[in-house]
């Protein structure tokens, strides 16, 4: 759906004021996991044991509770972990008090917060963010700032980063069906940064490049984690009046352009929603709704609609309200092919529990949607006293799953009032977005009463700081500015394990294009032939480039002779070494033109193979045969 | 507000910095740094952390400790002085439910969250309960009385005395159940020496109280605080129980008999176990399920009997391999009338003790044996040393737990120190504290790691 969107028009997103922060994860590199001593391990098997708990919403500020925690704490899940004597002891079950933190993990947060320039915290405090998800066993993560106010280089100017934060992982969540949500306890406890950036990127392209670039920071670090899941991004995304909004878990960059872009467009269409609700006079005083219980009348007369009929046997309630005024508004098409209905829908799919889509239809559907028959809509709407432009909601399930559910509506109707509440969003690669839980603030945080203040020594800071060496931001200036490597090949150059044998090149002068093509194109080829050129040694790459710079051996031998000496088993230095005693050009001219005449691919490479195959040992005379060929090319 | 307010929790050096740009705890302030500039409310700090770092809680939620020495500036922009306070919602009161009554005893079974400084506020009177555990509502109608607010270790015979009586004034005016919120540290000492203070009670008495604080989603506090109103208002055991989880898994809590209850893990959710002898049964807060029948029913009048007589010259000594006669000793010297021994095995000590305990029992000490191995009896004629040591006066306590025989000791000594009369009350079971029969699953420690628990793990809820 995002074709012919450019998604770096600067213009257009300035106009609609598009504003994008990240929110990076990144697992860290250590034996064990953050507040306990598990080792850390993702593992396939049987859970070893199983335990059930709830989470119940803890008192706010004016000591009630807030509607939608309380809310979602009526229709309660029951959250089952899945758990494995491996990884898991009990500290993850929340059955006994943390650790002290892992000194490992503290000093590569300390690190990572010097790779984007933060002021290291003096001392730091541990908190506890709740979330009532089950996600988990605490129901809260602990979680502590480490930098703030840092930044890093970006183009010509720089990404501020608000803070970085060391916190434990959650679960990994196994299922999500009605009221019961299972989790995995492998990924709980393991140690991550949360690097959180300002709102700077300006395009939904910058968004991605520089989630890019935060991750090729970490990597270049070599103490974070890698594989699925071991980097997660929350994008976050607003524009003027509407709100912040977090889109969690983009799993992959390419999706970032899209989802940014159509979650600004949603804030935009939510906006002219708001607009239109003022318009016809609907506001938190005049608005009216009506629920109704049509369950009894649908059993009696009984019902010839797909949905109530299916819903009455499995001995469902049917309920619908009735939102005066708001007819058409529905159907608003906030994101392409998702409507407001939709949005609705995600909600109290996620809130009351109804996840059978569709949870709810409504009098505004065509009725191949809704699929109640008129004679019975025309029933329905006179018992609600229906007047256009009303319009009907229905649902249908559990009898407090569909109370929450109506209630919902509701609440969902007066914030489209304010314009976009607050909320985080599930992020799909068609680059939509769903519900996905109500948007927590800053009163969610306070102090671990677990763990003492802890100070942050200037030796430590001193000690890491020295062991920081060619990190990505150096080495980029360095590849860019001095070695003047093109910008799209200082990022392999850069993250390559090579990397010293190629700055140790650049520095002979050896053009980036070539290395580039012998050990990234060519290494890419001979992987393929199922060759492992991984082993060749640095030093021995160094000869063959070397070979190259005198013109023993010419740029299109070099696949062969790495293909020769991989499957060989020979020595790359042997093979060179080998190349003794050059071959006269006016010995080889004869067979050149020989093979020139005889193959219709003038191909150099073929060329050259044929003359190595005549002369397996003899080095070429690279430099008179180019001059020969460039001359023949000339005519 | 004075002065010490100002800085609570800070010392020397920070209160120097605060004095310097008049700022204070709870300012809103913007503080300028060598590292940054930060805004943020100024916290107090903790008595024990040191001196030199000023604790601020960022607009983020977040709290950092900032180094008084790369402070440049601190501008304090507004002042909202915390008060930690519950608003209270009047508990509902329905006619046709039970009344029940809770004494407090210190710990918080209930609490929230100050947002704007992170601390926790317990929650305690009928009004605040019902603002964290609505539910509670439904149960019955809630009268709360707070005795004291002391940490469970800090417990004892005063403590014990006093919340007895209260007992006892409450069921005399006629409350169909009492709950009462206690530390879990000590509250199986408490059960004990209620279970013999409290006698012939007419009504439930549940001891309750919370593993994770109820700051917390995770929290044990509101089910075991529902499970505990239950088995007070609509429960037919009438006798001194502990009502907490059952397994780490919040699905049922068990009922303990008070005299054979154990706190048995340091931090565990379920981890009061019943010692020797089945639960005497399961609650929800729907449902009380019996698992024992031998229990004490609930009665209509309001006959208890309050018997708070108490000696706290007693002592428990937990022997080890090498004691040393003059632990004994000193017992003896510093005028102890009672001493529990939790021996090895059935019931041993070394034979270097022989001497001080000969000593004590002619200066008319009574010395009982108990087992460290906490299931199981004393059985002291079984081996030559048993034998020996009961020629020496030291009486086998049967299947008493430790804690239990040494609160049974104190009160029993507070009747009489005549020492047959003693020997005859301490084994004379009074709650339960002495069972004639271990039932074969009265003893269940399973191992870990075995193929048969390992699959038993795989299939039911921990
Ligand atoms: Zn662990």
């Amino acid at each position: 759906m995002s074709k012919n969107i450019d998604f770096n028009d600067l213009k257009f997103y300035q106009k609609i004021g598009f504003m994008s922060g990240l929110e990076v994860h990144q697992q860290l590199k250590t034996e064990k996991k953050l507040f306990c001593h598990c080792p850390i391990e993702y593992l396939h098997n049987e859970p070893d044991a199983r335990i059930l708990r709830h989470m119940r919403p803890t008192l706010s500020e004016m000591g009630t509770y807030d509607g939608t925690a309380l809310m979602e704490f009526k229709t309660k899940k029951n959250v089952i972990y899945n758990l494995f004597t491996k990884v898991n002891c009990t500290y993850e079950m929340d059955d006994t008090p943390p650790f002290l933190i892992n000194t490992e993990a503290l000093e590569i947060a300390v690190e990572i917060c010097l790779l984007f320039n933060c002021a290291v915290v003096d001392e730091i405090h541990v908190a506890r963010k709740q979330y009532l998800d089950g996600s988990i066993p605490t129901g809260f993560q602990r979680t502590l700032i480490i930098g703030l106010q840092g930044w890093m280089p970006y183009k010509d100017r720089k990404i501020r980063i608000r803070q970085i934060s060391l916190e434990e992982d959650s679960c990994r969540e196994i299922s999500d069906i009605g009221h019961t949500i299972n989790f995995k306890g492998d990924r709980l406890g393991i140690p991550l940064v949360e690097i959180v950036t300002e709102p700077d990127m300006k395009t939904p392209i910058e968004v991605m490049e520089v989630a890019d670039l935060i991750g090729t920071i970490l990597r270049k670090s070599g103490r974070v984690r890698s594989g699925i899941g071991a980097t997660r991004k929350d994008v976050n995304v607003g524009v003027p009046e509407g709100t912040r909004i977090e889109i969690k878990g983009v799993s992959k960059l390419k999706y970032i352009p899209a989802l940014t872009h159509y979650e600004a467009l949603r804030q935009t269409k939510l906006l002219e929603l708001k607009k239109e609700l003022q318009i016809r006079g609907i506001n938190k005083d005049t608005f009216k709704s009506m629920i109704r219980n049509l369950t009894p009348a649908m059993k009696k007369n009984k019902t010839n609609s797909l949905y109530f009929k299916n819903a009455l046997k499995e001995k469902l309630e049917v309920k619908a309200i009735l939102l005066k005024g708001l007819g058409g508004l529905l159907n608003k098409e906030l994101q392409p092919n998702f409507t407001f209905s939709d949005e609705i829908s995600g909600r109290i799919r996620v809130i009351a529990c109804l996840d059978n889509l569709p949870n709810i239809i409504h009098t505004d559907m065509p009725s191949e949607k809704h699929l109640v028959p008129d004679a019975e809509l025309d029933e329905i709407k006179k018992l609600f006293g229906f007047e256009t432009p009303d319009v009907i909601v229905f649902t249908w399930g559990e009898n407090a799953d569909v109370e929450t559910a109506l209630n919902e509506v509701k609440l969902r109707i007066i914030d489209a009032m304010d314009g976009v509440p607050s909320e985080t969003r599930q992020a799909f690669p068609d680059g939509h977005t769903d519900f996905e839980r109500i948007l927590p603030g800053p009163e969610r945080m306070y102090p671990d009463t677990d763990h003492p203040a802890q100070q942050i020594s200037k030796e430590l800071l001193d000690k890491i700081k020295k062991n920081i060496k060619n990190t990505y931001n150096e080495l980029h200036e360095l590849y860019l500015k001095k070695l003047k490597v093109p910008e799209k090949l200082i990022k392999p150059f850069v993250l390559s394990s090579r990397e010293p044998l190629i700055r140790k090149l650049l520095n002979s002068k050896t053009e980036p294009s070539l290395i580039n093509e012998i050990l990234f194109n060519t290494f890419t080829y001979l992987k393929r032939c199922r060759l492992n050129p991984d082993n060749i040694q640095d030093t021995e790459l160094e000869l063959l480039f070397e070979s190259i710079r005198t013109g023993e051996i010419n740029t299109s031998e070099v696949k062969q002779i790495l293909k020769d000496a991989l499957q060989s088993n020979i020595k790359l230095s042997e093979i060179l070494n080998k190349l003794e005693s050059p071959v006269e050009f006016k010995q080889v001219k004869p067979e050149m033109d020989k093979i020139l005449k005889e193959s219709k691919e003038k191909k150099l490479s073929l060329l050259y193979k044929l003359l190595r195959e005549k002369y397996p040992d003899k080095r070429l005379p690279i430099k008179e045969i180019n001059e020969y060929l460039n001359s023949k090319a000339g005519k | 507000m004075n002065n010490t307010d100002n800085f609570k929790g800070y010392k020397e050096d920070v209160i120097k910095v605060l004095k310097k740009f008049n700022a204070r705890v709870w300012s809103d302030i913007e503080i300028e740094t060598n590292k940054g500039t930060f805004t943020g409310v100024v916290l107090p700090r903790s008595e024990t952390a040191p001196d030199g770092y000023l604790v601020v809680k960022l607009i983020t939620g977040y709290n950092i400790g900032i180094d008084v020495n790369n402070i440049i500036n601190m501008k304090e922009t507004g002042f909202k002085e915390a008060h930690y306070k519950i608003p209270e919602s009047e508990f509902p009161v329905d006619e046709n439910k039970p009344n029940v009554t809770l004494l407090g005893t210190g710990g918080t079974i209930a609490s929230r969250l100050d947002y704007r400084t992170g601390a926790v506020i317990p929650a305690f009177s009928p009004g605040e309960l019902y603002g964290a555990v609505p539910e509670l509502a439904d149960l019955a109608n809630l009268k709360t009385i707070k005795l004291f607010g002391v940490f469970s270790e800090n417990m004892g015979p005063e403590q014990w005395i006093t919340t007895a009586k209260a007992i006892g004034d409450e069921v005399r005016n006629g409350v169909a159940g009492i709950v009462i919120g206690h530390g879990t540290d000590t509250m199986h000492h408490t059960a004990g020496i209620l279970s013999f203070m409290v006698q012939n009670s007419p009504v439930p008495i549940i001891m309750v109280g919370s593993q994770r604080s109820s700051d917390r989603p995770s929290s044990d506090a509101a089910f075991n605080l529902r499970c505990a109103v239950y088995s007070a208002a609509h429960g037919d055991i009438a006798e001194v129980l502990v009502c907490m989880f059952g397994p780490t898994s919040e699905k049922y809590n068990l009922l303990h008999r008070g005299t054979r209850v154990r706190k048995m893990h340091s931090s565990t959710r379920n981890t009061f176990r019943t010692i020797g002898d089945l639960p005497v049964a399961m609650v929800d807060p729907e449902k009380l399920t019996p698992i024992k029948t031998d229990y004490k029913k609930r009665r209509k009048d309001k006959d208890i009997k309050i018997d708070t007589e108490y000696n706290d010259r007693v002592a428990m000594v937990y022997y080890y391999p090498d004691m040393k006669p003059d632990i004994i000793d000193s017992l003896i010297d510093n005028g102890y009338k009672g001493i529990i021994i939790a021996g090895t095995g059935l019931g041993h000590v070394n034979k270097p003790l022989y001497p001080a305990l000969k000593r004590a029992k002619e200066k008319g000490i009574s010395v009982f044996m108990t087992v460290q191995t906490l299931w199981g009896f004393a059985q002291m004629y079984v081996y030559d040393t048993g034998r020996d040591l009961m020629e020496l006066g030291v009486v086998p306590a049967g299947n008493m737990l430790p804690e239990v025989a040494y609160v049974k000791l104190g009160w029993v000594l507070g009747h009489t120190t005549d020492r047959d009369k003693v020997v005859e009350m301490m084994l004379k079971p009074v709650a339960g504290e002495i069972t004639e029969r271990e039932p074969e699953n009265g003893y269940l420690i399973f191992q870990g790691g075995t193929p048969e628990i390992s699959e038993f793990l795989k299939k039911n809820f921990r």
